[in-house]
């Protein structure tokens, strides 16, 4: 079979993902491109395809005219794969969605610029076009991301874990951060990542977002019957899961 | 202990040299600390080793069957197996902990023995440890206690400082004693040590509320509880923490990956979680998924079934050791086993409390009334259902109390037939204080009742058989009962006829059945009035009238109900069909209080009307004085 020509794009985000993508090494990068044929990429190329077998979209919809550019990518991919954060769950930018004067407090009196205007609220892609897999973490994790062109590359449904990190932490043996006096988030987080963080002492912020039935409720009785504030607990680690949240 | 095993002591001096040997030789793993917590993990030196542990974050099963562990790699079309046993001693390990390998050698040999974990528990050398340092929420000296450890190969017994008795139960542990200075252990010793054991039992903080033999039974009742399930896993996470920590959970998903080559790969198990929304979820296709455990009740309720009841059979105990892993780990502290049994007894608890108030056999229930109307000039029909929504289950014939807080009870034949289940009639006679006062109520309006109450007709001796009804005035009410049901299951009937007497034509009751079956090919219905209105076209006369106009054969089984001064008359002329008394049965009336066969007041020598009747066999109660 050819190589399936593949595009990366970048909306709101920071590109921090792309990035993630040469962090493979030499020798595996180049494997993987024995692999993928990569046709367009803003990070290394200037090359445009007219079609693409697999589209990775980074970073957020949250300007009106990303909805046309999403269109037209949909509309050129056979599969459309929302790569990060940004693109998969909102991530960070969707920390604007329950404020009403981002504008002001981040661009100060340049506010009203026109070119800094964007929606009210940052949604991931599948709010405006249809995705069909979804790579989470800030950033992305780019083992899980192998195994996702490794899935499709054999005509495969990719796994993607629905279970917490707490399950990764128990079998890392990682003493709980609930266990040390910290707060964290790893009951209600999509695992996937390994759970480095909460292993080198930083407690999950949920960068992969929530599991498909996260319990809420329970994650904020949990966060106040551990010393935290009951608007504190509310709003704990919305950095990542703000348009996931069941008040969204 | 058998005397057949073999107990060495050695001196706390010697110990270490022990361990140095040990780890020279062979690959030693133990518990060591992580922060002020524990793992097992590798010795690299004797101070790594912390037999002064309360418990690890995971239980020893790690070392044999892996949170992930290779089943086979591929390349292409050649594959192979990963199995690849490594040689260990692992040491220190709690009785608790030795008996939970137990239960894991025993899951994984059951059916077709998978090697995958056995090879790598047979390359291991197992040494316990006595518990020197109780964890928290431990439990273990309170559940399984008939199940002991077995399967290890040697056992250290930490006696204060002068060193440990090594209880060695197999070749195993045996070939350990060459790393060090060990001699005989002397009785006074080896007693000590069981005593150290012992006592160490009866120290937990936490214990069960109930005996582990009665543990399966008590879980097993409430599992369709949903409410408590639904109580239970309220706070829970759904993250598989309990199962992940937990020494006996066993289950594992299987997932194939591709190496970077996309040629090569490998089949992988992982440890798998009941707990987690996924574990019983299968997918339909286009997008769509069936979840077979799909509330955290369901998923709470399957552990806990899984660990008190399901594996008892084959573990001759529940699928638990006690080591309180579950407790600790959770971060909503709603897995502790010890407080969902303790929950289950509270119920027994309030369900006893409940029980004795419901045997006040004077407790009525409250009835909503449905339909109420005035359906003669002191008659008055009503439609009722229970407040609670419950169904009703009862005999046509049967009775009920029927009360008004403040105005008292009376017994009330039930007019309507038990196979219309939601709701119930009751015709009321306003005769007395309690029926004034019942007739006054209205739709929407709520009564007490207590019942059913008594024997009905028996159903079973009339199914297959012709059949008359001969009803009197307000008789036709119980009757209804009958006549409704035999009208609702009518293949199960022969012939079936129905006589209706009342004094005068405005004492009628149910106009609507009366019209109804009179036009029915269902049943053949005969009616008369003692006097009337020259407006009156149908039949004048006694009841006893109407036997001129049915031919009835002497097998015919007949039911009697009406004033008393009926019966003896139907009774004469049924003799004159040769009709046996045992086939005829009689619905009697006596001033009733309590329903219940207490009160007295209906009694006819040695027969309570309440309770062995209302309905009797006429066969049974003609010889008795005061019956008819």
């Amino acid at each position: 079979m050819a190589k399936p020509k593949v595009g990366f794009f970048d909306f709101s985000s920071c590109e921090g993902c792309q990035i993630e993508l040469t962090n493979y090494g030499d020798a595996d990068f180049v494997e993987l491109l024995n692999h993928i044929d990569i046709v367009e990429f803003r990070e290394a190329m200037s090359e445009k395809a007219e079609h693409l077998d697999i589209a990775c979209i980074e970073g957020s919809f949250t300007r009106k005219e990303e909805r046309t550019r999403l269109e037209a990518i949909r509309k050129r991919s056979d599969v459309v794969i929302s790569f990060g954060a940004c693109a998969s769950t909102g991530g960070i930018n969707a920390l604007k969605n329950h404020q009403t004067d981002f504008q002001e407090y981040v661009y100060g009196k340049d506010a009203g610029a026109a070119h800094l205007q964007s929606n009210a609220k940052a949604l991931p892609i599948d709010g405006a076009i249809k995705v069909d897999y979804k790579v989470f973490g800030c950033p992305m994790d780019k083992y899980e991301f192998l195994n996702i062109i490794s899935s499709l590359l054999h005509g495969k449904t990719p796994e993607i874990p629905d279970y917490p990190v707490c399950v990764e932490c128990k079998r890392n043996e990682t003493i709980c951060r609930f266990q040390e006096g910290d707060h964290c988030m790893g009951m209600v987080a999509r695992a996937g990542c390994g759970a480095p963080c909460p292993e080198a002492g930083i407690p999950c912020e949920a960068c992969r977002g929530f599991i498909s039935n996260p319990n809420e409720a329970s994650l904020v009785q949990v966060l106040i019957e551990n010393g935290m504030p009951e608007e504190r607990a509310r709003n704990k680690s919305r950095i990542f899961t703000n348009a996931m949240r069941s008040d969204a | 202990m058998s005397d057949s095993e073999k107990r060495y002591f050695i001196k706390d001096y010697d110990f270490s040299s022990f361990l140095n040997n040990l780890m020279e030789s062979e690959n030693l793993v133990g518990p060591i600390a992580k922060k002020n917590k524990f793992v097992f993990g590798k010795i690299n030196k004797t101070e790594d080793l912390r037999l002064d542990y309360d418990i690890t974050i995971l239980p020893p099963k790690k070392f044999f069957f892996p949170p992930a562990q290779k089943l086979i790699e591929f390349d292409g079309e050649n594959y192979r197996d990963c199995i690849d046993p490594q040689k260990m001693v692992l040491f220190g390990v709690h009785f608790y902990d030795i008996k939970s390998l137990d239960m894991t050698d025993f899951f994984f040999s059951e059916g077709q023995p998978d090697n995958n974990y056995l090879a790598n528990r047979e390359a291991a050398t197992v040494i316990g440890s006595s518990v020197q340092k109780i964890s928290e929420r431990a439990f273990w000296g309170s559940i399984g206690r008939d199940v002991k450890p077995k399967g290890h190969d040697g056992f250290l017994t930490r006696l204060g400082d002068t060193g440990y008795v090594y209880d060695v139960t197999s070749y195993k542990g045996e070939a350990l004693l060459t790393y060090g200075n060990f001699r005989n252990a002397t009785k006074e010793e080896i007693s000590k040590a069981e005593k150290v054991n012992e006592d160490i039992m009866h120290q937990c903080n936490a214990q069960l509320p109930f005996p582990t033999d009665k543990l399966a039974e008590k879980v097993r009742a409430e599992f369709k509880n949903e409410e408590l399930w639904d109580e239970l896993a309220e706070k829970c996470f759904s993250c598989g923490t309990c199962n992940t920590v937990c020494p006996t959970c066993y289950c594992f998903d299987v997932h194939d990956k591709w190496n970077l080559d996309q040629k090569s790969g490998s089949r992988i198990r992982y440890w798998d979680a009941c707990l987690t929304s996924e574990f019983a979820q299968v997918s339909l296709g286009s997008g769509t998924s069936e979840n077979f455990r799909n509330t955290r009740g369901e998923r709470f309720r399957h552990r806990i079934m899984r660990k008190a009841v399901y594996l008892n059979d084959k573990l001759g105990g529940p699928a638990c050791v006690g080591c309180g892993r579950c407790s600790t780990s959770c971060t909503a502290d709603i897995a502790d086993p010890v407080g969902v049994y303790n929950r289950i007894m509270e119920l027994e608890k309030e369900a006893e409390i409940a029980a004795r108030k419901s045997q006040n056999i004077f407790m009525p229930r409250k009835a909503m009334i449905l339909r109420a109307e005035q359906t003669t000039a002191t008659e008055r029909h009503f439609t009722l259902k229970m407040a609670d929504g419950s169904s009703v289950h009862f005999e046509p014939g049967q009775m009920l109390e029927v009360s008004l807080f403040g105005y008292g009870e009376i017994p009330i034949g039930y007019a309507s037939s038990p196979t219309r289940t939601r709701t119930f009639d009751i015709v009321v006679r306003s005769v007395g204080r309690v029926s004034k006062a019942l007739n006054k109520l209205e739709v929407g309006d709520s009564m007490f009742v207590r019942g059913p109450l008594g024997h009905g007709f028996p159903l079973d001796k009339l199914r297959g058989q012709n059949i008359l009804i001969v009803a009197g005035g307000i008789g036709l009410c119980p009757t209804r009962s009958l006549i409704q049901y035999i009208l609702d299951r009518r293949d199960e009937f022969y012939n079936f006829s129905l006589f209706y007497g009342t004094r005068s034509p405005s004492e009628r009751m149910f106009l609507e059945d009366l019209k109804s079956w009179d036009k029915s090919p269902e049943i053949d219905f005969f009616e008369t009035v003692d006097t009337a209105e020259k407006s009156w076209k149908g039949n004048i006369g006694v009841i006893t009238t109407l036997f001129k106009k049915k031919a009835l054969t002497p097998d015919t089984r007949v039911i009697i109900c009406g004033p008393p001064i009926m019966y003896k008359f139907v009774i004469k002329e049924l003799d004159t069909l040769d009709i046996d008394h045992g086939n005829i049965y009689v619905d009697l009336e006596r001033r009733m209080k309590c329903g219940i066969g207490k009160c007295g007041h209906c009694q006819i020598n040695d027969k309570y009307v309440c309770k062995d009747g209302p309905v009797f066999p006429f066969s049974e109660i003609e010889d008795l004085e005061e019956a008819l």
